[in-house]
């Protein structure tokens, strides 16, 4: 036999392609990373999401302390107390008497310190929460909605944009405008129409699944007009006209031979709505339409940071941010990376 | 024993009449060429003898599922995420009562038969020449034992010696499957010491058709001549 | 008899695999000379390494190319750009994916003598007129203000010739130029390589069909798994056949 290049599918061959992007495979660590954190919150993590000490508002982030007096030590964190200035103005005295040390691997946390010490990493919210063990914890909230609403929006897509591009005519029609339905209301405002419906009185879990449910709602709509137009160009291959010959019904037609082909590219896609979705579960929280405290997501711990006295006196409040940033700006990276790996047309350097 | 019969059949596309009042009868064992060239109708009269479109006039009759094809473009016949033993097994989707080591024993007889090892089945088509991807696609079509082939311009993609390669072995499959073809082309070529039967086809009219022999020696239609120069390289230089 | 082209020794290969291995040959003015081999062969490497167009993954060994006295790989990427359009013109086997789908034929010859030459825009409109009743495109001025999704196969392939030799080359390169096209229009494109050949015009034509070769060609060279096997003139070579790799390709159209 002659050209054999190796024993590999199109998307082996794709995701080798992928590799070689350095920056894609980069950002892809990244997420990885981002989510095992979130994953094992519990675990790093000094304070439960709910701990506060309210007098320790706004402190500012807890210095580590390695060396006592020119000697190396175990490491350990001084004792701070909170008073006022002339101007009212909050400032913690350290208390260089009163040590605590820090406790690697006590109660199944990666490192805590004693009552009634605080050790605030990252620095305290207004109630004296930890907000590194507020962000990790909600990390998981953030992370996880865009994910969960892209799988349901990909299965909503798949099957929506597969059936109406694959029999055309009225089908695709009607399909079509039901999709336009959803595309013509800017999605923000979609979203808030749908949060309205939801009733008041759901607890946490119903509120965050109601939350995933409506970022999918306002997304398939893209993903299966997009998989409509490929399912269009699909349906006249010659395998697809050879399966026919052979009697293979349309449903396994559109199930094995023409979604298949989608699914590669519309993994970039799916990328880019999960950045999206992020974005958007951030917003709903920030006007405190998303979970709501003491669960924190990313998007409402930013809603403390919507007002400008806290900004300037304590920065790291917007920290989430940050992390919003980082996830959104991986997802499109890796997003782009994958369509690239998976366009038969684009050349490697 | 007759396993084609198509009368008066006609199809258009809008204004266009792809193909005009067609008739044609085939028993068992002919080797039928359809000639003609691009526009001519002849991919959308093995369509239509397919089943894959409907005749707008006229009426096409074969024994149910006694019809295969084999497509033009070795690139694009076969899914290219399927692997080769995904792409023959599909050929049994209407054998449902056969097991499964019933249907891995045919098809690694049918492989030999084409002239491919069993070590193909776990490959994918990409890698694969376009030769040895229409060696699959046959035996894709043979695996539903069908009684007439339809080979649309079956080799038209390929080299010269590939193509004479693939006539070969279309010429020892008729045999020993006892199969009827319909070889479709636009080259006049290609089935000189293959076909039997000759039908000529222009703007969706079929304009001449006879025995091979009588045709390529003596064509009548000035068309036919004009294919049989071009096809024999016989008026330049 | 002076030469357009002359290649010496060309070895292209990509790692350690020799695509092209050490082929030679010589194209005379006013001659075709064709390439003639299966997939693999290494025939369209050659052609594209005489216009420096090769994969960046493909790297020229060894070798010579002289054209029109130059060594062509010893020429800038600049010099390059100067020479195709101008001076070697180039034919591929799918004109609908060598065209610009968005711009009219007319166009897109006009963008080779805007590149290279420095006619005025009537003169320019003239000369592409010209060269499209040249290869015969029943109606040149309606073929200038076409698309090319709007022109038939055999149009599209004719209205390529007219795009590769409307800048005046020496040397015109045809990679399977009639692979997509009908019987009857194969001929007419072999008929427009004759009647250029007879302007004085050199051709280079790749090719897989040997029997289309014995009609136009002067020289054949066969070419298997990137080495010459045979070369020679065209009626010796196909009537009296030495290497079993062309007796095959002879068997394959008898």
């Amino acid at each position: 036999m002659t050209k054999r290049i190796n024993s590999s599918s199109r998307t082996q061959l794709a995701f080798t392609s992928f590799r070689r992007n350095r920056v894609g495979f980069f950002c892809l660590w990244v997420l990885m990373i981002l989510y095992g954190l979130a994953i094992f919150a519990d675990f790093i993590c000094p304070y439960s999401y709910q701990d506060e000490d309210r007098s320790f508002s706004y402190c500012p982030p807890t210095a580590v302390e390695i060396l006592d007096q020119g000697h190396w030590v175990h490491p350990f964190v001084y004792a701070r107390a909170l008073t006022f200035d002339s101007l009212h103005r909050r400032i913690y005295v350290i208390d260089h008497a009163q040590k605590y040390p820090i406790h690697f691997l006590k109660n199944g946390r990666l490192f805590t310190v004693d009552a009634p010490g605080r050790f605030y990493l990252w620095g305290a919210d207004a109630r004296g929460r930890d907000l590194f063990s507020r962000i990790w914890y909600g990390a998981r909230i953030s992370l996880s909605i865009g994910l969960l609403g892209v799988a349901i929006s990909f299965i909503l897509g798949l099957l929506i944009g597969g059936i109406a591009g694959y029999y055309g005519g009225w089908i695709d029609s009607v399909l079509m405008r039901f999709c336009e339905m959803f595309m013509m209301v800017p999605g923000f405002y979609l979203m808030l129409a749908l949060r309205a419906a939801v009733p008041e009185n759901f607890n946490s879990v119903q509120v965050y699944l109601s939350v995933v449910v409506i970022l999918a709602l306002i997304g398939w709509a893209s993903l299966a007009r997009i998989i409509r137009g490929m399912a269009l160009s699909l349906r006249e291959r010659d395998y697809v006209l050879a399966a026919k010959t052979l009697g293979v019904s349309d449903i396994a037609i559109i199930f094995k031979h023409i979604l298949p082909q989608t699914i590669s590219f519309s993994c970039a896609t799916l990328m880019l709505t999960v950045s999206s979705y992020i974005l958007a579960e951030a917003g709903l929280s920030v006007v405190g339409l998303g979970v709501q405290d003491p669960i924190p997501s990313w998007g409402n711990l930013l809603s403390d940071a919507m007002a400008i006295v806290p900004v300037i006196f304590a920065p790291w409040i917007l920290l989430p941010g940050l992390f919003i940033f980082i996830a959104v700006m991986c997802f499109n990276i890796v997003g782009d990376a994958l369509r690239d790996a998976f366009d038969p047309m684009f050349k490697e350097s | 024993m007759n396993v084609l019969q198509i009368q008066n059949v006609s199809k258009s596309f809008g204004d266009i009449r792809a193909v005009d009042d067609v008739s044609l009868s085939l028993e068992q064992g002919d080797n039928l060429a359809i000639i003609g060239e691009s526009g001519c109708g002849k991919t959308t009269l093995a369509k239509m003898i397919m089943g894959l479109i409907p005749p707008d006039e006229g009426t096409i009759k074969a024994q149910a599922n006694s019809l295969q094809m084999v497509f033009q473009d070795p690139h694009q016949s076969l899914d290219p995420l399927w692997d080769v033993r995904a792409i023959l097994k599909e050929a049994f989707w209407r054998q449902r009562s056969l097991s499964d080591q019933q249907i891995q024993e045919k098809i690694e007889q049918m492989l030999v038969s084409v002239g491919l090892s069993p070590q193909v089945l776990q490959r994918f088509p990409h890698e694969f020449s376009g030769g040895e991807r229409q060696r699959i696609a046959i035996a894709r079509a043979l695996l539903t034992s069908p009684k007439v082939l339809v080979l649309d311009e079956a080799v038209s993609a390929l080299d010269t010696l590939v193509q004479k390669q693939i006539m070969d072995l279309l010429k020892k499959l008729k045999q020993d499957f006892n199969l009827t073809y319909v070889f479709i082309s636009h080259n006049l070529r290609l089935v000189r010491n293959f076909s039997d039967k000759i039908m000529v086809m222009y703007q969706g009219k079929i304009v001449e058709e006879g025995l091979a022999k009588t045709v390529l020696q003596s064509p009548a239609h000035p068309y036919t001549q004009q294919l049989l120069q071009a096809a024999f390289y016989t008026n330049f230089k | 008899m002076n030469k357009v082209l002359s290649i010496e020794n060309l070895t292209v290969a990509v790692g350690s695999k020799r695509l092209v291995d050490q082929v030679s040959f010589d194209i005379p003015q006013g001659k075709i000379v064709a390439l003639a081999g299966g997939s693999g062969s290494g025939k369209t490497t050659i052609g594209l390494s005489i216009l420096r167009l090769i994969p960046s993954a493909l790297r020229i060994k060894q070798g010579n190319i002289i054209f029109e006295g130059k060594n062509l790989l010893d020429l800038s990427a600049e010099d390059m750009r100067q020479l195709r359009g101008a001076r070697i013109g180039m034919v591929f086997q799918e004109p609908l994916s060598t065209f610009d789908p968005l711009f009219t034929i007319g166009q897109q010859m006009d963008e080779v003598l805007v590149a290279h030459t420095r006619l005025s825009k009537q003169e320019r409109y003239k000369k592409i007129l010209e060269t499209l009743s040249e290869v015969e495109l029943s109606d040149p001025s309606r073929a200038y203000k076409s698309f090319p999704h709007q022109l038939s196969g055999g149009m599209r392939q004719r209205a390529m010739v007219a795009q590769a030799i409307v800048g005046g080359p020496s040397l015109i390169i045809a990679d399977e130029p009639t692979s997509s096209l009908d019987v009857t229009l194969q001929v007419k494109i072999m008929e427009l390589f004759v009647r250029l050949k007879n302007k004085n015009m050199s051709i280079l034509l790749i090719a897989h069909d040997l029997g289309m070769i014995a009609q136009v060609a002067d020289e054949v060279i066969i070419l298997s798994q990137g080495e010459m096997v045979e070369k020679g003139p065209v009626s010796q070579v196909i009537n009296q056949p030495r290497h079993e790799y062309t007796k095959q390709l002879v068997g394959a159209f008898q």
